[in-house]
């Protein structure tokens, strides 16, 4: 498959795995942030392959499992109300609830639909002039620009039957708030390609000066992940703290900038409380107050929604990569991803649903 | 590959542009199959043109293949 295949040409990443395993001199501890890339790592095996060389500790970079839980028992209160089309991405549709899920709740009449866009749940307003149609859209940087620009369309349109239910997080200040914390192990990042396509990657050369650390932005297509592991622990080595970027391809150091122009014009930051790890200044987006129109948490009055998480799961420590999936005493048991606890084995980038596919009967007690 | 996913992206080529009602939109192939998407976040694309895509928005023009394939 072209634009595919040639970034998961084996010999390559074969010599490259030779190198990194030639250069490390001892086990560097570094985090790729991105779900997607959790799920490379752990799919092909890169993180067994260099063993010697590092130990992967999975960030928070799965949209859907640090999209709080409110937020999801909001998108259900929006979704049972009548004369509403709730549109969402297919993996938002069974992210668990305090009580129930989209699924369960489209199996039960209500009107919630998948869709491919954004501009999907815009045409259905235009369509459907009596109804509301919400669409829910939660993720990183990556995600945000589609979202600004749905909202914008319909503003030119004048559509007021349309709204968002958003929760957009950032990732820099989830980095700043990871390596503020004392108890952090992080020695070096694997930067999210995607979400930097977007937003550059000013802001992460901040982040190595202030925190002596370094980042390498990686695609993630398994070739493009080894060669960024690659690249990174050549950091590690010669003890540089800045940025480089492997995902030449699609990142420039400026990012989009007309993308980032909507996001501007559409959204503000927020502080933002991002699911199992807590609230992070300044880390989310929100509409600005000129969109209240299109809030859909403003137009349903589910604001005040607040929930509580299962006691069981350990999702948190998961998503801040201080504790592997299978360490968990409910993992393969009470949760699976056809009855997950926990958002990360919902999600197919979540890292427990990640080792779930691919790692499942290996011991508990290789787990950290 | 599902693209019912809040954050799959791939890459394509772009095969159609038009302005429309919705800003600058294309069809674009990816492995074959003929795809609807939205360009406006990248300005200037032309048909031949490589993008990636994420909810059926182009994020940015793909430019070149890195030096490892």
């Amino acid at each position: 498959m072209k634009f595919v295949d040639e970034y998961r040409n084996s010999s390559a990443a074969k010599a490259f795995a030779k190198k990194i395993l030639a250069t490390a001199t001892r086990r560097w501890r570094i985090m790729e942030i991105c779900g997607g890339q959790t799920h490379t790592l752990i799919r092909y095996g890169i993180d067994e392959i260099l063993s010697e060389a590092i130990d992967p500790i999975h960030g928070p970079g799965c949209p859907v499992c640090v999209t709080p839980l409110e937020k999801i028992d909001r998108a259900l209160a929006i979704a049972s109300t009548p004369g509403v089309i709730f549109t969402t991405f297919g993996d938002m549709m069974r992210v668990p609830g305090s009580v129930t899920d989209l699924l369960q709740i489209k199996a039960r009449g209500a009107d919630v639909r998948m869709v491919y866009s954004p501009m999907d749940a815009v045409k259905l307003a235009e369509k459907y002039p009596q109804k509301e149609v919400v669409f829910f859209g939660v993720g990183f940087e990556t995600t945000a620009p589609a979202n600004s620009m749905a909202a914008w369309i319909a503003a030119r349109k004048r559509l007021k039957n349309f709204s968002l239910l958003i929760s957009h997080v950032c990732v820099p200040p989830a980095i700043d708030a990871l390596m503020s914390d004392p108890e952090t192990e992080v020695e070096g990042f694997i930067a999210p390609g995607h979400v930097c396509t977007i937003m550059g990657y000013q802001e992460y050369e901040d982040l190595a000066q202030r925190h002596r650390v370094p980042f390498v932005i990686a695609g993630f297509e398994p070739l493009d992940l080894i060669q960024g592991i690659w690249m990174l622990v050549q950091l590690l080595q010669n003890d540089e703290a800045r940025v480089q970027n492997q995902y030449v391809r699609s990142v420039r150091r400026e990012g989009n900038l007309e993308a980032k122009k909507i996001m501007n014009e559409v959204l503000e930051i927020a502080d933002m409380n991002w699911r199992g790890i807590g609230m992070i200044p300044k880390s989310g987006f929100r509409l600005r107050p000129e969109y209240a129109a299109y809030d859909a948490e403003k137009k349903f009055l589910v604001e005040n929604i607040s929930a509580e998480e299962s006691s069981v799961c350990i999702a948190g420590a998961v998503l801040q990569g201080k504790k592997k999936p299978h360490a968990c005493a409910a993992f393969g048991r009470e949760c699976t991803p056809e009855h997950p606890l926990g958002a990360p084995m919902v999600s197919s980038e979540g890292a427990c649903a990640a080792y779930y596919s691919f790692r499942r009967f290996e011991e508990a007690s290789h787990a950290v | 590959m599902s693209v019912l996913m809040s954050d799959v992206l791939f890459e394509a080529h772009v095969l159609f542009v038009e302005d429309s009602d919705d800003g600058k939109t294309g069809i674009v192939d990816f492995q074959g199959v003929r795809i609807p998407i939205n360009l406006s976040l990248v300005p200037g694309i032309r048909v031949g043109d490589v993008v990636l895509i994420e909810g059926r928005f182009a994020l940015t023009r793909v430019e070149g293949r890195n030096e490892i394939c």
